[in-house]
């Protein structure tokens, strides 16, 4: 590669409850799994800083959440990429709008952009793969995009960041002795009910299996739907937490809503 | 900050203060109080102490650490007619317990790999970790949840799951009063329809090691337990359908308004005299009768193992005594030098009735009962024999009590092979998730040595046997 340039693209890191082991082929480390949003191509070193500088930023602070709903093969015919589908059960509105900004924004700067909807995938493997043994092996998973980065590709499958924005995180794990316990935060309460899901699907995949309507009115309407969700799980497939308890109150500090949540386990 | 009075070994008094109905009293030495995160847990041994009807003192006991409502390790007696009834106060895992049965056999016969063979065979036979339960699991049906309520552990037996003799060396012989699975919700029975056998996640074991020293042979004797005796403590309790009758309680307290008043919601008591009271003492018996009767049918798949793996005949394998450490129960007690019958919260702490108790069988009534206080699965549980304290209403601890969370203790373990470093200190572990040993690694737990020391001290129970661990099955 010319020393002059980077090989570069914009992108979301991504948290998840990654399994283990995977079946077999060209596996990314978990450090470098991503959702991309933009290829910029070789990136001249010294166009860099001003690219940084001008780039629009994401309308919002908080970190898109959701779920690995489905595995893919891309592309279609002669697949190279074993990847994970988010679908976003937070921001989806706002990670399409700000993906629609920074298109055009990419387009007047004269980069060349993929004309196509935004898809958002994140590789875990590259070929060679078996494909029946990675069906085999799929279970959907929550994810958390914790970051928008400017990436460079050092070769390897491993891709470093020159540039982040981190996001703030919807739910952080905190001590508690006995059992486990979260704050969760969000715009409103339909978000704190769906952080406080994602946070113990991280504990728990299965569990997002489990969600009912997302509408909540009130703290103790939160605490009853994960409650019934918990009794559900345990009943279909078993589940790690005996109740998520009526603990805290809900604070509101600068336009976010926090909760502690505590989850007996 | 707290001002915590000594007014005898390892014992403290909180003073009333505020609306307070009655004072604090905290078992624990000072070294303990030292190590542990206290201000939390006091301030909830305060807070049960403004509960109505509350008699005598709001009691933590040396393990005591931050719960739901009441500490961990919290004791409190209620008045029937003027007092209360809290779920909080029993936890959700209703009637979780230990039970203690003795092997006659040495170490020799679990080393290598009648050892791993053993560990194998009880894995297969005693599903652990989360899960719907076991193939082989009949589901239950409402007669049977029914016939469980009425029974309690005498229904494994009756199935042919243990011995008769079983009963006799098992806290009010396996069968709690007044239950009526009627009182049971539909959510519940589902939960627990497939789990009866089962240990769990979570910190429920069941372990196999060797009964290391005697501290009291004389009652050791009377007992049956000699040192170097195999051992095998199992610890569960009453799985999805206790944890059900409580959260049912809970939103049900919510929602009728009991919680307002209290000084944490997470109190939310109903008046004993109450029906809504009733009526959880009741779902709540009936809840620890199941986990009578599932400690039951695990000691009993326990012993097919031994027979399978070692060819050890099940009706050698005696029980000792099984506990509960998350109960609501009714006692009397000398209060104000009147008999009285007190509703006794025991929340992470062991019932530790002294020499002469009624309930006992002539042997513990002659010794006083055992009691059973697991530590960690590296260094050691401990065998106790109950002194029948007034002052805790009999009350003693019920295990080690945690020393870190379970993040923090993933985190320290992270990276290293947990299996093999319990493997290099003498223990086997097999285990549904590596996730659930990496929070239960032995320094995630205080030292269980000094916990029954400040036992011993505020003569509560005194040490008979200390335990040591080789075989550990995990959720």
């Amino acid at each position: 590669m010319d020393e002059e340039t980077k090989r570069t693209f914009l992108g979301f890191s991504i948290d998840a409850p990654w399994l283990e082991t995977y079946p077999e082929g060209r596996v990314l480390d978990e450090s470098s799994r991503h959702i991309t949003l933009a290829f910029l191509g070789n990136l001249p070193n010294e166009r860099i800083k001003p690219f940084i500088e001008r780039m629009p930023l994401p309308a919002f602070s908080l970190a898109p959440a959701g779920i690995c709903d489905a595995l893919t093969f891309l592309p279609k015919h002669h697949p190279r990429v074993a990847a994970y589908h988010a679908t976003w059960w937070t921001r989806e509105k706002e990670v399409e709008n700000y993906h629609q900004k920074l298109k055009e924004w990419l387009q007047s700067e004269g980069f060349k952009v993929d004309p196509r909807p935004f898809n958002a995938h994140l590789t875990i493997a590259r070929a060679p793969f078996n494909q029946e043994a990675w069906k085999k092996g799929f279970e959907p998973i929550p994810l958390l995009a914790t970051g928008l980065h400017l990436y460079e590709s050092v070769g390897n499958l491993a891709y470093q960041p020159l540039w982040s924005y981190p996001f703030l995180a919807p739910f952080e794990e905190f001590e508690h002795t006995a059992d486990i316990a979260f704050l969760i935060r969000g715009v409103t309460l339909e978000e704190i009910f769906l952080h406080a899901t994602l946070a113990l699907c991280f504990h728990f995949p299965l569990f997002q299996e489990f969600l009912p309507e997302k509408k909540v009115e009130s703290l103790e309407e939160i605490v009853e739907r994960l409650n019934q969700m918990v009794t559900a799980s345990d009943v279909e497939v078993g589940c790690p937490f005996k109740a998520v308890s009526y603990h805290g109150e809900i604070h509101e500090s600068n336009g976010l809503l926090q909760w502690e949540m505590i989850v007996d386990v | 900050m707290f001002n915590l009075k000594k007014i005898k070994p390892a014992t403290y008094l909180l003073e009333k203060e505020g609306d307070m109905r009655v004072p604090g009293l905290i078992i624990a030495t000072e070294e303990i109080m030292q190590e542990i995160e206290f201000e939390r847990p006091l301030e909830q041994v305060r807070n049960v102490a403004h509960l109505p009807g509350i008699v005598g003192y709001s009691i933590a006991m040396p393990d005591i650490h931050w719960g739901y409502g009441f500490p961990i390790g919290g004791v409190a007696g209620m008045d029937p007619e003027t007092g209360v009834i809290s779920p909080g106060g029993v936890g959700y895992d209703i009637n979780c317990g230990v039970r203690l049965a003795v092997i006659p056999e040495s170490i020799s016969c679990i080393e290598g790999r009648s050892g791993e063979k053993l560990l194998e065979e009880i894995f297969k036979l005693v599903p652990s970790g989360v899960g719907k339960g076991h193939k082989k699991i009949r589901g239950l049906s409402e007669r049977d949840y029914h016939e469980i309520a009425a029974k309690g552990a005498r229904f494994a037996i009756e199935q042919g799951k243990g011995l008769a003799e079983d009963l006799e060396h098992i806290e009010s012989r396996g069968w709690i009063e007044d239950a009526n699975a009627d009182l049971v919700s539909h959510k519940a029975k589902d939960r627990g329809k497939d789990q009866l056998g089962t240990i769990g996640s979570g910190n429920h074991f069941v372990e196999i090691g060797v009964i290391e020293t005697l501290y009291r042979p004389e009652i050791a004797k009377a007992w049956g337990v000699e040192e170097g005796q195999l051992y095998l403590l199992i610890h569960s309790g009453s799985r999805g359908f206790g944890h059900q009758v409580c959260q049912d309680t809970l939103d049900a307290f919510m929602h009728k308004g009991y919680a307002e008043g209290l000084i944490d919601r997470q109190l939310v008591a109903a008046p004993l005299q109450s029906q809504d009271g009733q009526n959880y003492f009741q779902a709540m018996a009936t809840a620890a009768n199941f986990a009578f009767c599932n400690r039951q049918t695990i000691l009993h798949e326990v012993r097919q193992a031994f027979k399978e793996a070692l060819n050890i005949a099940p009706e050698k394998i005696r029980l000792i005594y099984d506990v509960c450490h998350n109960i609501a129960k009714f006692e009397t007690y000398e209060v104000e030098g009147k008999l009285k019958r007190l509703c006794i919260h025991r929340k992470g702490a062991t019932r530790a009735f002294g020499p002469g108790a009624e309930e006992l069988n002539p042997i513990f009534k002659k010794t006083g009962q055992p009691v059973l206080v697991p530590g960690d699965m590296g260094r050691a549980s401990h065998l106790m024999v109950g002194k029948g304290n007034p002052m805790t209403w009999c009350s003693a601890c019920h295990g080690a009590g945690r020393a870190k969370s379970r993040i923090q203790s993933k985190k320290s373990w992270q990276g290293r092979d947990i299996f093999e470093y319990m493997h290099s200190r003498g223990v086997s572990v097999m285990a549904s998730s590596g996730r659930t040993v990496a929070e239960e690694m032995p320094d995630a737990y205080k030292d269980v040595d000094k916990v029954v020391d400040a036992v011993e001290k505020g003569e509560l129970a005194d040490k008979v046997a200390r335990l040591t661990p080789r075989l550990v099955i995990k959720g």
